[in-house]
């Protein structure tokens, strides 16, 4: 083993400028753009609103069952519909930034006597699952919801 | 003697005006069959008739070939449930438009919507898109020995009816003129029925016909009692959490 000061701190240096990629990938921020008319909140975790209370979330969660995507669209499309009276209005498939599908659904739900919509794209990412929500009433909902949809292909 | 001949020849033509069978001309024809329906083995048997009314030469034609497209006429029925009836309907034309179709009909929440027949599959997939399917019913028929016996009766029509104009030419007694003419009327009416049956099966073949009738949720069980999901996350997301926890 050298001793040499100089040859420690090279080596230190070479260690580090390799680290250094990999940590920087790991803190990638969960989030997407912000679509038009949206303020992102600097709260934790990444969360937008509108002017008109129109809600933005974007989210991960353990899966530590490890689900299939096809799984997971099954299932909150029964727990939706069966278990809290929202009614489907359509489906389909989503790409994130990195070009990974995921499944886009829309719901209307009544919550506190509102009527509302509702939208929830998941991605299956092996142990997480990453989720963005977004739900207004149902006139506001029909005012962002193509912003926001288009803004899916951001998500990261 | 001549004009014995003339009456001889204007009954014989008229015999074989009245055989509307013959070989059938099998010229290629393209009936893109919707990719989700099945379509029959063999259609092309059913058409191969003898020829009667044409000449040798003609009655000699190659034998039909086993490789004729078939003509299928696909049609489907939807039911589905929505939470927008007009927001549904909307977004189903539009799509339906982007895929070359247009509306056919439209009546409260229902629409009959014509779509080109390659895209038949991806029209059902949009309606279905839309919500949560009630009923759906699929129809395919093929059509393809009514397309080719049209096609052997109008060809035999015009042929008998270009000899009868021929025969019109030569002909020099009145009483012949006016049994030609009536023959030809008659065979030009059969020309023109033949021809806008022909013209309808084509536009049934090339353009499917599906109708989907938009219902809306009968009603949207306010704030259902809520059960617990046995998944952790789930119980995370709706619009329930992101109204309490956002």
């Amino acid at each position: 083993m050298t001793s040499d000061p100089r040859t420690a701190a090279a080596a230190l240096r070479r260690c580090l400028a390799l680290l250094l990629p990999v940590l920087l990938a790991g803190c990638t921020s969960l989030g997407m753009d912000l679509p038009e008319g949206f303020l992102r909140l600097h709260a934790s975790g990444w969360r937008a609103v509108s002017a008109d209370d129109a809600r933005l979330w974007v989210r991960e969660f353990d899966d530590p069952e490890r689900g299939t995507l096809a799984f997971w669209a099954a299932t909150l499309t029964e727990e939706f519909t069966r278990n809290r009276g929202y009614a489907p209005v359509g489906a389909s498939e989503v790409q994130d930034k990195a070009g990974r599908t995921g499944r886009l659904m829309e719901f209307a739900a009544t919550v506190d006597g509102e009527r509302c919509g509702y939208l929830i794209a998941v991605w299956s990412l092996g142990s997480k699952l990453r989720t963005v929500e977004f739900t207004a009433r149902d006139e506001v909902y029909r005012r962002h919801v193509a912003a926001v949809r288009q803004g899916l292909a951001t998500v990261r | 003697m001549h004009a014995l001949c003339l009456t001889l020849a204007l009954v014989l033509s008229l015999l074989a005006a009245s055989c509307q069978v013959a070989e059938p001309r099998l010229e290629s024809v393209d009936a893109t069959p919707a990719p989700g329906l099945a379509a029959p083995d063999d259609v092309t048997g059913a058409s191969r008739t003898k020829h009667l009314g044409d000449a040798p030469a003609e009655a000699e034609a190659p034998p039909a070939q086993s490789g004729t497209a078939r003509r299928m006429v696909y049609r489907a029925a939807l039911g589905v449930e929505v939470a927008r009836v007009e927001e549904a309907i909307e977004s189903f034309l539009t799509a339906v438009r982007g895929m070359g179709g247009h509306l056919g009909a439209r009546a409260d929440g229902a629409v009959t919507v014509r779509v080109p027949a390659a895209r038949f599959d991806d029209a059902l997939a949009e309606a279905r898109r839309l919500g949560r399917v009630l009923h759906q019913s699929l129809q395919a028929n093929d059509v393809t020995k009514t397309y080719l016996d049209l096609e052997i009766r109008l060809d035999n029509a015009r042929k008998s009816r270009e000899r009868l104009l021929a025969l019109l030419q030569k002909a020099d007694k009145v009483e012949d003129i006016l049994r030609i003419e009536e023959q030809v009327r008659r065979l030009t009416t059969e020309i023109e029925q033949a021809e806008g049956e022909l013209k309808y099966l084509a536009d049934q073949v090339a353009m499917s016909t599906v109708q989907v009738e938009f219902k809306a949720v009968a009603a949207l069980v306010p704030e259902r009692r809520r059960v617990a999901s046995r998944f952790w996350w789930i119980n995370q997301v709706g619009v329930e959490r992101v109204r309490r926890d956002f």
